[in-house]
């Protein structure tokens, strides 16, 4: 088989994709960074718990849904509610973040303490200048597959790609088992799709699923259905719960979501499911470096991971009992030739980009 | 022997004086070229500049080149010029025949129905861009819902995914810009030709084609440069529809390449200094149109004649198709808004099962940026507008009544801003103050600066016109009675264009509070604003959140516009 597989190993072939050889190149030291002053950080735990809560804020820049992230800052302030936490979800996921955070460096500003984000070429690039800080230790990285946990940089949840189909407009029997199906002519004029992104995340990671195990033609066959063309898998999802579409790809965790509003919406995971692994690090300029810290430590907790992925709010790597359920096989490309294949993507789809 | 004055020549003197006294628009003419430069020039120049200049082998014509054949940039000049003549179309026919009706016919309620005109206004465009998905998306869109119940079809019948759709959506939200550009001129001129030609035994229609329309002109293509420049600049309803549809147009082209990573500067500098290029052909050709309107004043000292024509048998017709207008523009789209601003998820059901209101307890709900960014967003527009038309009012003052040497440069200047699309400017004041000498990056400063800069044209016109529409006789009187400028302005034209200063205060205030393209670029995490977080519940899928926060903009927005409208027609009744 072409394709890559993972299983439960989904991080390997990301860090293969050239995370690691980022940062491999700025181990030893800060690159070009913004700043230049740092404060200190002390080795003791307890001590930077206490540094931290003298900092007494922290401020995320994060482009993972609003309700993520209301969760995982309410469960952070129950338990140190001497830190305050300020948020900036972006629009427009991470081009608009990684848009802000080079903004912020321009301007000599630098205010982002924990960044998480979907755009691993920036992230190569980032690791390269010296962005993130990859001297960051944390107790709870302890419990933590090496693989998720690498040098400051963290997995915070996978986001997994599942199938979304309106219960009123598909029968049961309609259901994709696989998804070669998702190109068959019951679907002409019925489904949903999005477009790829140049920035590479899980949309794109779909259409280069499609081009490894089944080529160019079945993208132009999807294309031929004439499908609705989202640029957004949440607004597609959001648009098959009302019916304008009978079924489209979607994010696992929208869909929960919409299901439990009562939404006419159920999905089905198939194999193997393209994933994103969203990345958080702390910033190597972080103006609160302790809290930045004591931040990450709870992401990585387990308090932190089921305030994510608690009661299907999403996905985990960490064994949460009502999480998500992750699928068996995770598919992660190769960035650099997803990347490649955006250009070609777009023109089978018959998209101007 | 000495010479002996006599007391005409010494006022003659003193008033020729007073006439001839540069010093204050002297002062108007520094303030606004400075800010004008640091606002708008600056950003410019670096934006034209990088559109010539390639690094390393200095000026070039590559990236026009290469740009200009790509095959997205070719499908996206074809939907823009669609999508602004289209839209100007729209815009120009219903606002020429909903100002001549409201205020010059003998249409039913016709007081009441003023408001009619600008009521598309309460909704942003994109809050107004969404509500249209609700009604005309071809499954689930309320409107399709309905006439498939009557016709019995299985879809559709209307797709609003396509280059139609957001020329419709566009025409309708561009319309009261139009309205506003030209009622003024419809109120304020003398009926006495009309009348004439009634007597004379003319029809109704003859009238206004043959008369009220020719002697407009110079408003009515005033208001159809603005529509075109307008429709040309508009970012959020493409943004929403098009890109669904597939339809970018050079705005929404321009925010993907700056966006994209790495930023394609060099493409979106081509396509924004062509935005820029046509952008002030019209206005070149609309300032030639405005020059030769001075034979058209005929507002005087005199008292004017406002009487209103007999619609006759049409009257209540007329009526009925005004209702219609504020049904489809205004209604639908706040009931499809509120329908769904109730629900749990995006659904075309009407059914009363279900209802909640948690979407707007979550706006309540402790910290929360959506009602973060209305305050800011509300507190900016006001100081934003305020700023923006006292200036407007110096500038037009300066340009039309002062015979200053370089008022023509003057107002130059101050339509200078809107050959530049928002989109545009946001990403040239970025890259000029994003850091030092000048840091303005992440202060509410930076978008004051964008908004009044960006929406100082649309001010100085409306104030423009005002002053377009008094015969300088008045000033003249104001300094033979012995008064100066800083007196004359006051006392004479402040108070007689007034009514016309609210309105253009109103007029800026919509405009600011609902800026979205150059804001996306320039607001930071510390000054949301509202109209940016509406596009991010989108991109998110929250739409039901989404209603429910335009629900709030469009009460709030609806109530002013009334006030506003209501101060405005007190005004002009004095």
């Amino acid at each position: 088989m072409k394709y890559r597989l993972v299983k439960a190993r989904p991080l390997r072939l990301l860090v293969a994709a050239g995370v690691v050889s980022g940062l491999a190149l700025t181990a030893c030291g800060g690159g070009d960074s913004t700043n230049g002053v740092r404060a200190e950080v002390p080795d003791d735990w307890d001590a930077v718990v206490e540094a931290a809560k003298e900092e007494g804020t922290v401020q995320l820049y994060f482009s993972i849904g609003q309700d993520v992230i209301d969760n995982l800052s309410e469960g952070f302030k129950s338990k140190y509610p001497e830190i305050d936490v300020e948020v900036y979800r972006s629009t427009g996921g991470s081009a608009t973040l990684i848009e802000r955070m080079e903004n912020d460096m321009a301007a000599e500003s630098w205010v982002a303490d924990v960044v998480d984000l979907a755009a691993p070429l920036w992230l190569e690039d980032a690791l390269d200048r010296g962005i993130v800080a990859t001297d960051v230790d944390v107790p709870h990285a302890e419990g933590w597959d090496p693989e998720y946990w690498k040098d400051g940089t963290m997995v915070l949840m996978p986001t997994v790609l599942c199938v979304a189909y309106n219960t009123d407009l598909v029968d049961p029997d309609e259901v994709p088992t696989s998804w070669e199906e998702m190109a068959d002519s019951r679907w002409a004029d019925r489904m949903a799709i999005f477009e790829p992104r140049p920035d590479t995340d899980s949309h794109t990671n779909l259409y280069q699923l499609y081009l490894e195990e089944f080529g160019e033609d079945f993208i132009t066959d999807i294309t031929e259905l004439d499908p609705r063309v989202w640029d957004n898998a949440n607004s597609l999802a959001e648009s098959v719960a009302a019916g304008e579409s009978a079924i489209g790809p979607a994010f696992t965790h929208k869909a929960e979501d919409l299901k439990k509003n009562g939404a006419p919406l159920d999905y089905v995971i198939l194999e193997p499911a393209p994933t994103f692994m969203n990345t958080t690090f702390v910033a190597s300029d972080a103006p609160h470096p302790n809290a930045a810290r004591v931040f990450l430590d709870y992401a990585l907790s387990e308090d932190g991971q089921r305030a994510i992925a608690g009661e299907g709010r999403g996905n985990s790597l960490l064994d949460i009992p009502d999480a998500i359920e992750n699928p068996e096989e995770m598919y992660l490309p190769d960035i650099h030739e997803t990347a490649e294949n955006y250009d070609l993507i777009m023109d089978l789809l018959g998209r101007s980009g | 022997m000495s010479e002996v004055k006599s007391p005409d020549v010494a006022l003659t003197r003193s008033l020729r004086g007073r006439l001839e006294s540069h010093r204050w628009p002297v002062v108007v003419f520094v303030i606004v070229a400075g800010f004008i430069a640091f606002s708008v020039v600056a950003p410019s120049v670096g934006i034209f500049g990088n559109s010539f200049f390639e690094s390393g082998s200095g000026l070039t014509l590559r990236w026009y080149r290469e740009t200009l054949t790509s095959p997205g940039v070719l499908s996206a000049t074809l939907n823009t010029a669609m999508v602004v003549v289209g839209a100007t179309t729209i815009a120009l026919v219903s606002g020429v025949v909903l100002a001549w009706l409201v205020s010059r016919t003998d249409i039913p309620f016709a007081r009441v129905l003023t408001i009619v005109p600008v009521m598309p206004l309460f909704f942003p465009p994109v809050v107004g861009a969404v509500a249209w998905v609700l009604l005309l998306a071809p499954e689930v869109g309320l409107i399709n819902e309905f006439l498939r119940a009557v016709t019995g079809g299985a879809v559709g019948p209307v797709n609003i995914y396509n280059v139609w759709g957001v020329t419709w959506v566009v025409g309708i939200y561009i319309t009261p810009y139009v309205y506003l550009m030209i009622a003024n001129a419809f109120q304020q001129y003398d009926g006495a030709y009309e009348e004439a030609a009634r007597t004379a035994g003319v029809s109704t229609l003859t009238v206004l084609t043959r008369i009220t329309i020719p002697l407009l002109r110079p408003a009515i293509m005033a208001g159809a440069m603005l529509a075109f420049i307008t429709a040309l600049a508009q970012f959020s309803i493409p943004a929403i529809i098009g890109k669904t549809g597939d339809v970018d147009v050079y705005t929404t082209l321009i925010y993907d390449m700056l966006r994209s990573y790495p930023r394609q500067l060099d493409s979106a500098a081509v396509l924004s200094s062509i935005m820029v290029i046509v952008t002030m052909g019209v206005l070149w050709y609309q300032r030639r149109l405005l020059r030769r309107s001075s034979r058209f004043v005929t507002m005087s000292g005199k008292g004017l004649r406002r009487t209103r024509l007999s619609l006759g048998s049409w009257r209540w017709p007329l009526f009925v198709g005004i209702v219609l207008y504020v049904l489809i523009t205004v209604v639908l789209p706040a009931f499809a808004l509120l329908n769904v601003s109730v629900r749990r998820h995006w659904s075309a059901t009407l059914s009363l099962e279900g209802v909640t209101l948690d979407n707007f307890t979550w706006l309540t709900d402790g910290f929360n940026l959506a009602t973060e960014s209305m305050l800011n967003s509300g507190r900016l527009s006001v100081i934003g507008a305020t700023i923006g038309m006292l200036l407007s009012v110096l500038i037009a003052y300066t340009v039309v009544r002062s015979r200053l040497k370089g008022r023509s440069v003057l107002d130059y200047l101050a339509t200078f801003p809107s050959a530049v699309p928002a989109t545009v400017l946001g990403a040239g004041l970025l890259m000029i103050y994003l850091g030092p000498p000048i840091a303005l990056y992440g202060s509410n400063v930076l978008l004051l600066i964008a908004y009044v800069a960006h929406f100082l044209p649309q001010g100085t016109r409306t104030a423009t016109a005002a002053f377009h529409q008094i015969s300088p006789e008045m000033d003249e009187a104001s300094y033979v009675c012995g008064a100066s400028w800083p007196t004359t302005f006051r006392r004479i034209a402040v108070p007689l264009i007034g009514p016309i200063v609210a309105g253009g205060w109103l007029f800026l205030f919509v405009l600011m509070s609902r800026e979205l393209s150059a804001s996306v670029l320039i607001a930071s995490p510390s000054t949301p604003v509202v109209s940016v977080v509406i596009l991010d519940l989108w991109g998110n899928g929250s739409v039901p959140q989404l209603a429910a926060v335009s629900m709030v903009v469009l009460v709030l927005s609806a109530i002013l516009t009334m006030v506003v409208q209501r101060v405005g027609n007190r005004g002009g009744a004095r």
